[in-house]
């Protein structure tokens, strides 16, 4: 039986060198891959060109939009985008100051700022025993 | 020098290095390729995707088994290939014996092939990596998502099932 198995085996490794590629076909093959590689990467490059080109277009325009604009005009607008993002994130930073206790539980209080803590909040954060440090900076 | 530096090298976008990989494993690639589809032409432009996928995607992968890599882009491929075609042929029946040069097999060799058909599509898949393109237990393992101990069930376990075969259908 060993033997057959080996035999079987034997002829197995054999048949593998009945299968064999066109030796000739090998280097056009690489060549080919080669000049695959080269055509994506040239195309490639080229998408990323036209991206940037896109980008600088855009820039351009929005540069040209501000000179072509009277310098009053040019100081509002700034004023304006300053405004914008910056309003939001002071009033933001102004009226939420948070502490987060967390006491011999898993539970998590979040207190708002002094406006929105009620009492109650208060009360229960007093019934945990919070050290006074903390419990003066949330009432505070 | 190891064929993991070679790899290094051609990710690196070393031409030469890559030639040589492709010079090493081709052979491998193509017969595990070849015995998987019908037509050789189909053998030899899957081969060639192969290759083409392993050195344009080179930078994004750290080949600490290259190995595996080329024949687990081989086996996705092939599975890719197979799925497109599905609607239309019997995956099942996909190989035959056309797979091999039949002038240059001895009748020994012949009955083996058209008994390796009768195996299951694993099974054959598994003889294929192990003795025609020449992979260890742990690649075969890697590259098929088994376990080393699997592999070797499987490969002991369907030459024996061949050999019961051959008995049974008087080849001789």
């Amino acid at each position: 039986m060993n033997n057959e198995i080996e035999k079987i085996e034997e002829n197995l490794k054999k048949i593998s060198f009945l299968i064999v590629p066109d030796k000739a076909r090998l280097f056009s093959i690489f060549d080919e891959i080669k000049n695959i590689e080269l055509a994506e990467l040239n195309h490639a490059v080229k998408n990323e060109s036209h991206e940037i080109s896109k980008v600088e277009g855009l820039l351009k325009k929005a540069q040209d939009f501000i000179t072509s604009i009277s310098p009053a005009w040019r100081y509002t607008f700034a004023f304006g985008v300053i405004l914008i993002f910056a309003v939001p994130i002071t009033i933001n930073r102004l009226t939420t100051s948070s502490v987060y206790i967390s006491k011999n539980t898993s539970t998590i209080f979040d207190i708002g700022s002094s406006s929105e803590t009620s009492q109650d909040d208060l009360k229960v954060l007093g019934d945990f025993n919070i050290p006074n440090d903390i419990y003066k900076d949330a009432t505070n | 020098m190891e064929i993991k530096n070679v790899f290094e090298l051609a990710k690196a976008g070393d031409e030469g290095a890559k030639e040589l990989i492709f010079n090493e494993f081709y052979t491998p690639i193509f017969r595990y390729v070849r015995m998987r589809v019908k037509r050789k032409e189909d053998a030899e432009d899957l081969t060639q995707t192969i290759f083409f996928k392993l050195f344009s995607n080179l930078k994004n992968m750290t080949p600490a088994a290259p190995k595996s890599l080329l024949f687990t882009i081989a086996r996705n491929t092939i599975i890719d290939y197979w799925r497109t075609r599905k609607d239309f042929i019997d995956i099942d029946e996909h190989v035959d014996t056309l797979s091999i040069d039949s002038r240059r097999a001895s009748n020994e060799q012949m009955d083996l092939i058209k008994v390796l058909s009768q195996l299951s599509q694993g099974e054959q898949e598994i003889l294929e990596l192990y003795y025609f393109s020449g992979l260890d237990t742990k690649t075969i393992a890697s590259i098929t998502n088994k376990k080393e101990d699997n592999i070797r069930q499987i490969r002991s376990r369907s030459i024996e099932k061949i050999r019961q075969i051959l008995k049974k259908e008087n080849y001789e």
